[in-house]
């Protein structure tokens, strides 16, 4: 009973309520949420659920190679004799774990500094946190990846490491644009003016009204980096064999086209209706909190 | 701010950003752990062998003074040398950049004119059937990756219904044009050999196609919105009030503001196709730059990477200022903000 | 025109916003009307059904709209588009929201001269359209017509706007011109001007005109026959001088008693309530709620607008409608 009640507390506060409404009345919006609390399921279920999950690591089955789809195999095997199905769930853990690692890494510091820039607007720091967050977002996103990760030794780490340092800037111009804007509203100068605390008013007056495009671009944001990350190891220079990245899947099997289409299908697809998800599930969150903004 | 002023201080600012990028790159390659020169020459060299590379590479000068030779060199055209090719970095350029940028060009064609269409159509007859098609087709094709979508085309259309050809620029047996820019479709062209021209933009189809898939859906969302957004308008309605024909109406004054900002992604887009072309050269085995971007980038060539991200930036940086342009062209808001309101 | 119990209703997220509730009005040729009401009480509503402009989420619940003749809910685009060209023009309230901001004056001018059906499209070269669209501007009394229709909206000010769409809402010749609260998007003193401007070309071309507005003194200043009306309803019609001089509605009487007097007596009343959720609309007559006079009637069916005296004075009253 009290759980119930604290999460009928938390719901008003949050107006939770009327947030699911206008969530839920896309369709599309709910479809991507099913997605992803299918495949965040079957990520953490992962050794669990998964018929041959060792295979998903070092283990090889050589006998069983290239058996197509069937119902010992559902996505059938690949040149190792590796079961495509086990790999490709672990290839979803792997994917959402990479993101969360990323967006962890650089969402904090990102909305720190673009909330500290914004706040002190015409300042120095706000000249020199933006200028080198220019730096970045002036080069397409895949073009910086590539280059960083190019010089480091491929691997799965290094392949986040690239993104992350190449991700943040976002955060920053994003929360830089609204924390500028909301720092001349009344609400702040009221705060100021009562003799508050700097970083009290950052945080608690100026970033809760910068929560919506933040937790839009979030989820939109674990689609793309998801789908950098697997662009990477395509070309080598992110996850190795034999982790079961999806990307990297998607070209080992590449060599086998067309005749033993399942290796490189079955991750291929999986690649899709993850990003999709979270695009449609961005969306959806984006509904929210453009209707509160009108 | 004046419009010439908007656009040397945004071009001002890519530069400046590829010169950071290049001192990056430069600064990781020779910071981080590996030996350029033991890469290079093999593991099984004799430590002289590898001293004598080094030499040769200039690895051994503080790292500024490096910076800068390259520095001077690229200003004289000389863009290094490569370990992996064995030859002149630029001569690789020349021989290889133009197939990119054919297959980019003819990409970009296909990006604008299918948003055009798609986005038209689902604005037009929005909420209606066609819209509903439009808006499920470009979310999807916004959520494949170009290499996802690079294979699956190259399966189903060329391995399965074996309408486009797998791989390369020309069919087997087929001979290519004289080189005279490097681009076969050029080329052939200025040749007047049109079997060849028609066989080599055979070729080019689903390449293209993979590489501005992506854009062209969001561009064709953007627009599509656009005027869904613009089509309750009070000018829009004041058009239709005074009698303008209905294809005016939808063609002329609703599409120039919905187009707006599409146009203003195009930027965006183009640095997207580029970047595509790395997923997507590989799989059709495109003989093109960022084909050989790979390889340099998997063999840690050093001066091939930089090299690489150079030439990168400075398309990047001309694109964004014709893209610029148009945009000025068509708001005249942007245009001439210093005068009016 | 006529206009006999028309309903229509808005499709939104919250529900269906029923706005006409039964709209009765006529008007004459060479006739000048004016409609008052507040904000939101469907005023716009019943213009744009007129003309056939409605909103995409728009929905037409029932009701007739004829015109010269031409039953304008039924008609086909044809002959939509050549009754708009030809004989019916409007004005909207916010003339920066009505002009086109990425085309310069002069391309739309030209276009609505150009398809105004008064010549083959042909024919109209650009030298034509451009002496035409100056001789337009001519008229609205806009100095250096040449630099206005090179330029683009934005660099005009609020009142050369709205001159530049009763140009173009004039260029050809109109029967009736339906004007949506023409002034008050622009400055005091502007607003003057404009209006005087509109007298002038809807005395000079005999033009029939609607005049909506929620400015009482322009009303009194300008039509012979107003309008009320109140949360979808037309619920008063008379001369304007009756009006003024002897209310009948509830709701007449009390918006003349909100205004206050130069004169200083006291402060002037307001009337309690507010307008109505369209969503949920009270049943019967829509001002019940607020009404002093509220009858058993008054909440269960709808008034109709029917005349009380024989000096064309209507009411959509239950203490005047005999039952």
């Amino acid at each position: 009973m009290q759980i119930v009640e604290r999460v009928r507390i938390i719901a008003k506060r949050y107006d939770l309520k009327r947030k699911w409404f206008r969530f839920s009345r896309s369709p599309l919006s709910l479809v991507g949420l099913v997605v992803i609390v299918a495949a965040i399921f079957l990520a953490l279920a992962a050794p669990y659920i998964t018929p041959y999950p060792r295979e998903a690591g070092l283990q090889t089955n050589l006998q069983d190679r290239f058996l197509p789809p069937s119902s010992k195999y559902l996505f059938g095997t690949d040149q190792l004799g590796r079961d495509v199905f086990t790999r490709t769930v672990f290839g979803f853990q792997y994917s959402l774990m990479m993101a969360g690692v990323v967006l962890l890494l650089v969402v904090p510091p990102g909305i720190v500094l673009g909330l500290i820039a914004g706040y002190y607007r015409g300042s120095w720091i706000d000249t020199l946190v933006m200028r080198i967050s220019d730096v970045f977002i002036a080069v397409p996103p895949l073009i910086l990846a590539l280059s960083i990760a190019s010089v480091l030794t491929p691997s799965a780490f290094n392949s986040m490491m690239a993104v992350s340092l190449m991700w943040w800037p976002w955060y920053t111009r994003l929360t830089y644009n609204a924390a500028s804007a909301l720092r001349n509203e009344y609400f702040v100068q009221a705060s100021e003016v009562m003799g508050e605390n700097s970083f009290r008013i950052m945080f608690n007056e100026i970033l809760p009204n910068c929560l919506g495009s933040i937790l839009t671009k979030i989820t939109l944001d674990v689609g793309w980096v998801i789908l950098l990350g697997s662009a990477l190891s395509f070309v080598g220079l992110g996850a190795q064999p034999p982790t079961p990245d999806l990307g990297t899947m998607v070209a080992g099997g590449s060599i086998f086209l067309p005749g033993q289409w399942w290796i490189s299908m079955f991750p291929a697809v999986a690649i899709i209706v993850i990003i999709l998800g979270f695009n449609l599930l961005g969306d959806g969150i984006r509904d929210i909190f453009v209707e509160e903004a009108r | 701010m004046r419009l010439s002023t908007f656009i040397l201080r945004r071009t001002g600012l890519i530069v400046f950003s590829l010169v950071g990028l290049s001192i990056l790159v430069f600064v990781l390659a020779r910071v981080l752990p590996g030996d350029p020169a033991r890469a290079a020459a093999g593991n099984n060299a004799p430590q002289w062998a590898v001293d004598q590379l080094r030499r040769q590479l200039g690895l051994d000068k503080p790292l500024y003074t490096q910076y800068f030779v390259w520095l001077d060199n690229v200003l004289h055209g000389d863009l290094g040398y490569s370990l992996t090719t064995k030859r002149d970095i630029t001569a690789d350029v020349i021989q290889y950049l133009p197939a990119s940028l054919e297959l980019i060009v003819l990409a970009a064609m296909f990006q604008i004119a299918g948003s055009f269409i798609l986005g038209i159509i689902a604005g037009r007859y929005s909420y209606k059937a066609p819209d509903n098609l439009v808006r499920v087709v470009s979310y999807i094709g916004i959520s494949i990756p170009a290499f996802v979508l690079a294979i699956i085309l190259q399966l189903v259309f060329s391995w399965y219904f074996k309408l486009f050809p797998t791989t390369g620029e020309l069919s087997a047996g087929i001979a290519g044009p004289p080189a005279i820019t490097g681009s076969v479709t050029v080329d052939s062209l200025i040749a007047g050999k049109f079997d060849v021209l028609a066989n080599a933009l055979w070729h080019m189809v689903l390449p293209a196609l993979a590489l501005c898939m992506g854009a062209m859906c969001q561009d064709a969302r953007i627009i599509r919105s656009g005027m869904v957004e613009n089509k309750d308008k009070d000018y829009i309605s004041m058009a239709k009030s005074q009698g303008l024909p209905d294809r005016t109406v939808t063609l002329k004054y609703l599409l120039k503001p919905s187009l707006i900002p599409a146009v203003t992604v195009m930027g965006l887009d183009i640095a997207a196709l580029m970047a595509n072309a790395f997923l997507v050269e590989q799989v059709f085995n495109w003989p093109g730059f960022a084909n050989l971007g790979l390889t340099f980038m998997l063999n840690k060539d050093l001066n091939g990477i930089v090299a690489l991200v150079l030439i990168i930036g400075i398309m990047y940086a001309v694109a964004n200022i014709v893209v610029d342009v148009i945009v000025a062209y068509l708001d005249p808001r942007i245009r001439l903000m210093e005068r009016g309101q | 025109m006529e206009v006999r119990n028309l309903f229509i209703g808005f499709k939104t997220y919250l529900g269906k916003l029923n706005v006409l509730n039964g709209v009765d009005f006529a008007l004459r040729k060479s006739e000048k009307v004016g409609i008052i009401g507040e904000s939101g009480c469907g005023k716009t509503t019943t213009m744009k059904a007129i003309l056939g402009i409605l909103a995409s989420n728009a929905v037409i619940d029932g009701g007739e709209i004829s015109f010269q003749g031409h039953e304008m809910l039924k008609i086909g685009k044809k002959q939509l588009n050549q009754i708009r060209r030809k004989n019916l023009t409007m004005i909207f309230q916010d003339p920066t929201a009505a002009l086109n901001p990425v085309f310069k004056v002069g391309e739309i001018l030209g276009d609505v001269i150009k398809y105004s059906g008064n010549f083959d499209h042909e024919k109209a070269t650009k030298k034509l359209l451009r002496e035409k669209s100056i001789d337009a501007l001519k008229e609205v009394s806009l100095p250096d017509p040449e630099r206005v229709l090179d330029s683009y909206p934005f660099q005009l000010s609020g009142g050369m706007r709205q001159r530049v769409c009763i140009a173009m809402s004039l260029a050809t010749a109109k029967d009736l011109l339906i004007a949506d609260e023409p002034t008050t998007s622009l400055d005091v003193t502007i607003q003057d001007q404009v209006l005087r401007l509109m007298k002038d070309l809807v005395n000079r071309k005999n033009l029939s005109i609607i005049l909506i507005s929620h400015a009482l003194g322009t009303i009194r200043n300008t039509v012979d026959t107003v309008y009320v009306m109140y949360a979808g309803n037309m619920i008063e019609s008379s001369e304007t001088g009756k009006l003024f001089s002897n209310p009948l509605h509830p709701y007449t009487q009390g918006l003349l008693k909100s205004v206050p007097k130069l004169t200083g007596e006291g402060f002037s009343e307001g009337i309690p309530g507010r307008i109505p959720d369209y969503v949920n609309p009270p049943p019967g007559c829509r001002f019940n709620p607020r009404c002093k006079y509220a009858m058993e009637i008054c909440r269960k069916e709808r008034p109709r607008l029917l005349e009380v005296d024989a000096d064309n004075h209507k009411v959509a009253c239950w203490l005047y409608n005999k039952r």
